[in-house]
């Protein structure tokens, strides 16, 4: 998605993207995030040739480790969590001399001096060029100060001074737990980063999937002439996860589902489904049309809180057949908690293409299963032919499925063979794993080579995350001072509050079983 | 077809497992619906799967066997799954199969395993093997999701109720309704139909004074209800025709109902026989005679059931038989068709509105 490439002896569209040498410095080493996502990342970008053999990775983080620690660490981390199994003894070998440990606390300004020093001289040994992707996988609370001091310390190079090499700083959500603390979080990193240093990261954004959306869209005349409310009934965008909260009970208590899954994944989704045609396919184009998107979404009344609003919390249930504990009862949540773990919402986008079409959000924890799709709905037919009384024939559905089995489905009627004409719903369907025979790569994969070739496309730009946060903030805040009678109000296992149903069958409408 | 005993947690990874293990055999996975089959754990349950399988053969879909032990001191829960393959060309048509044997308390999890592996998009049709009139959370969590319950009067305990709780069913419930007995019924429902089409053998059906049906009562282990397509087919005809229910008794495994219509009285009888090669319940004769002295008989050849000999007579004349060829009557076969089919029969409904009034007869 890249602006066409200058490179005299690249093609576009046909040449492998020339990744720049670099070091990447990941602050939060030892957190969850490095060892399942971060370091097996790095390992398959290796592996399939991704990554420039001019690369580095520094682990930085307070516990004291040696290099030789963290490298066991991350071969630990590659055994248990790569995509590709099992762990290629080889390349092991060749990529573990390019992993590094720093030890600092985040707020020791010498640290820093000593990271600067260090990465200078892995420049040196390695050919990096000084080139830097600092990842910051650490608390939110953590980013203005690792990126002060990385300024301070000339870590940060000012791209208007520096034109041989570059740095970049990518950040993980939330950013920003309403829109005066996202403003407030913006405003402090542009004391030390311009704008186009920030990548803030939204995994969803490097799914094959969600890629897909705009191709799928745009590539297609088929389906781009019928995208619009002439043809579209309504819009289902589902993210459900069977898992619980975990051992993040902490960060629940404060954060809850609709910033941590709708504010930024859900909105993303819905911004792609959305989207106007961009001019071109530079980040700043996609971008633009993503932000009108989000605009155009219709802001909440005060009667949207009760009539178009569903929050939810699981109580005690099954799944997978297995009993499972209400959020009520898991480790560091409080006993009358009233934080949300299911949320389902209805929007408008008040545009010209859209006008009309309900956009249905929902998603929650401890659902049956692990099921992330956007499912959109044709409108019926006239009822003329092939209809009776009461009979309704199933509507068109085109689900676009995220995960797992990444794919496309479109539901349509079909006779049943036979002398009489009774009609029956079927599904064409294409799945990913099973037309390309490949899984496809992790999205942090595609997301730290973007990161290092400098394309922000796939990463979320301030005014999308401020214009999504208008919209959800109103909503917080009532939630905030309206505290659930209800909690918990749906079971384990199964689809969520009935209320959410009820709001569907006040639209005459039902959610998707997925 | 070999059974994979794996936990609830990994069916799906299991059912990938075999597929990928089977990509070199040129079997295509296919599924065009969800047939979710519950019963308790006895003879029927067998009869029930034989039933799924053929099923699969023409409509190829994902089935979910449950069986249930409702014996509270056996408490269990045991996954399986399958791949059932269907075709017999060059290319194999195959599907999944969920098989779920639970006992005891256990039960109270039936909807939270089954609900993640219903193929979305496509119908979900469950097969309720059992009593409408027992309680059971799973028809709760289900109905949301079901495009239709297909109903087994066999395993009623009482016919008037189970019309009651179907009834019920379909007042409080989105989902269409269906019944196997009724199903089986639809070849000679066809017969009549297409008997009594014209203007005159319209106005002779407003002249019937008598009715009389032979039903095979042999009975088997998982098939013991067998008077109930007789009164099915008795109650189809009195709800369409306008017929009023007077009186009903059971003497002797014969049942005699009297009807009215205006003044008209009219005499029903459902009498048992015996036959081994036929199957359970299956009717073997219908017989309508009307006030002006016409006869409409309706055999089942012995030596090829699926055919019926048709004979009209007046006090005059007879007529050169005929014959009415059904269907050929392959097992499950019923149920293929009832799944084709798009709503709730209203005919159908109007017969349960009637043996709910009806006193206990069966």
């Amino acid at each position: 998605m890249t602006e066409e490439n200058s490179h005299p002896l690249q093609e576009p569209g046909q040449s492998r993207r020339i990744v720049d040498p670099c070091i990447l410095v990941i602050f939060g080493a030892t957190g969850d995030l490095t060892a399942r996502k971060l370091i097996p990342a790095l390992y398959n970008l290796t592996r399939e040739g991704q990554l420039p053999s001019q690369f580095v990775c520094v682990g930085f983080a307070r516990r004291p480790k040696s290099h030789e620690e963290f490298r066991a660490e991350a071969r630990d981390a590659i055994t248990k969590y790569s995509r590709i199994k099992p762990i290629d003894e080889t390349l092991w070998n060749a990529f573990k001399e390019q992993i590094f440990y720093h030890c600092s606390e985040f707020h020791d300004t010498q640290g820093y001096q000593k990271l600067d020093g260090f990465l200078k001289d892995l420049d040196n040994r390695f050919g990096t060029k000084g080139n830097r992707v600092y990842y910051l996988s650490t608390q939110p609370s953590f980013f203005p100060l690792v990126c002060e001091n990385l300024h301070k310390n000339n870590l940060i190079y000012d791209e208007e001074k520096t034109k041989d090499k570059w740095s970049r700083v990518i950040i993980e959500k939330p950013f920003g737990h309403d829109l005066d603390s996202a403003l407030a979080l913006q405003k402090e990193l542009l004391q030390f980063l311009k704008e186009n240093q920030i990548y803030r990261i939204d995994h969803y954004l490097g799914k094959e999937t969600v890629q897909n959306i705009l191709i799928f869209r745009f590539a297609n005349s088929l389906f781009e002439s019928v995208w619009n409310n002439r043809y579209i009934d309504h819009v289902q965008i589902t993210v459900a996860e069977e898992q619980g909260i975990g051992t993040r009970g902490a960060f629940w208590e404060e954060a809850g589902l609709l910033r941590d899954i709708i504010q930024n994944h859900m909105m993303q989704l819905l911004s792609l489904v959305a989207m106007e045609p961009p001019v071109n396919l530079s980040p700043s184009a996609i971008h633009d049309e993503k932000v009108k998107v989000l605009q155009g979404i219709r802001p909440f009344t005060q009667s949207d809180f009760t009539e178009s609003v569903v929050r939810g919390q699981y109580g005690k249930g099954f799944v997978n057949g297995e009993e499972v504990a209400a959020y009520r009862n898991e480790k560091n949540v409080s006993p009358t908690s009233s934080v949300e773990t299911y949320a389902a919402i209805k929007l408008f986008i008040d545009n010209w293409r859209w006008a009309g079409v309900p956009f249905y959000l929902r998603s929650g924890k401890r659902l049956p299963k692990r099921a992330t799709e956007i499912a959109i709905t044709f409108k019926d037919p006239p009822g003329v032919l092939f209809q009776s009384p009461g009979k309704k024939n199933e509507s068109n559905v085109l689900a676009i499925r995220i995960q797992p089995d990444e794919g496309t489905s479109l539901k349509i009627n079909c006779k049943v063979p036979g002398p009489s004409s009774p009609i029956q719903p079927v599904k064409m369907d294409f799945r990913y794993g099973s037309y390309f025979g490949m899984a496809p790569p992790e999205a942090y994969e595609r997301l730290i080579c973007d990161c290092i070739l400098g394309d922000s496309t796939l990463f979320a730009r301030q005014d999308e995350v401020f214009d999504s946060w208008r919209l959800l903030t109103p909503l917080l805040t009532y939630w905030a001072e309206t505290k659930p009678s209800d909690f918990p109000n749906y079971q384990s296992g199964s689809w969520g509050p009935k209320e959410a149903d009820l709001m569907m069958a006040k639209d005459k409408r039902k959610w998707r079983l997925i | 077809m070999t059974q994979h005993i794996v936990p609830a947690a990994a069916i799906e990874t299991e059912l990938s497992r075999i597929w990928e293990s089977m990509e070199a055999t040129n079997k295509m996975r296919a599924c065009l619906f969800n047939l979710i089959i519950y019963t308790h754990k006895n003879p029927r349950s067998a009869y029930l799967k034989k039933v799924a399988l053929r099923v699969v053969e023409k409509f190829p879909s994902r089935i979910i066997f449950i069986s249930a032990d409702t014996s509270p001191d056996k408490s269990y829960l045991q996954t399986s799954v399958s791949v059932i393959t269907t075709g017999k060309g060059e290319v194999d048509i195959a599907c999944d199969m969920i098989d779920i044997e639970v006992g005891g308390a256990q039960q109270e999890r039936i909807p939270f395993v089954i609900l993640p592996h219903i193929v979305p998009d496509l119908p979900v049709y469950l097969v309720w093997g059992e009593d409408p009139l027992k309680e059971n959370p799973l028809t709760y969590q289900l109905d949301h999701f079901t495009t239709r319950i297909i109903f087994d009067s066999e395993s009623a305990s009482s016919l008037r109720q189970f019309a009651e709780s179907v009834l019920y069913h379909k007042n409080h419930s989105e989902c269409d309704v269906a019944d196997l007995n009724w199903a089986r019924l639809e070849n000679w429902r066809e017969a009549l139909s297409s008997n009594f089409y014209t203007p005159e053998r319209l106005d002779d059906l407003k002249e019937i004074n008598s009715l009389n049906i032979s039903y095979n009562a042999q009975g088997t282990e998982f098939f013991c209800h067998t008077p109930i397509q007789a009164i099915y087919l008795q109650g189809w005809l009195a709800t369409r025709l306008g017929w009023e229910l007077k009186k009903s008794k059971k003497e002797q495994d014969v049942f005699s109902l009297t009807y009215q219509r205006n003044s008209q009285e009219i005499c029903v009888k459902l009498s048992p026989v015996y036959h081994t090669h036929l199957a359970p319940g299956s009717l073997c004769s219908f017989e309508l005679s009307t006030t002006k002295g016409k006869h409409f008989s309706f055999t089942r050849d012995l030596e090829m059931p699926h055919q019926i000999k048709m004979i009209f007579s007046t006090l005059e004349i007879c007529s050169i038989p005929f014959r009415f060829i059904f269907g050929k009557g392959e097992i499950g076969q019923s149920l293929v068709k009832e799944i084709c089919h798009k709503g709730t029969s209203i005919h159908y409904l109007k017969l349960l509105e009637l043996i709910a009034k009806t006193p206990e007869i069966c």
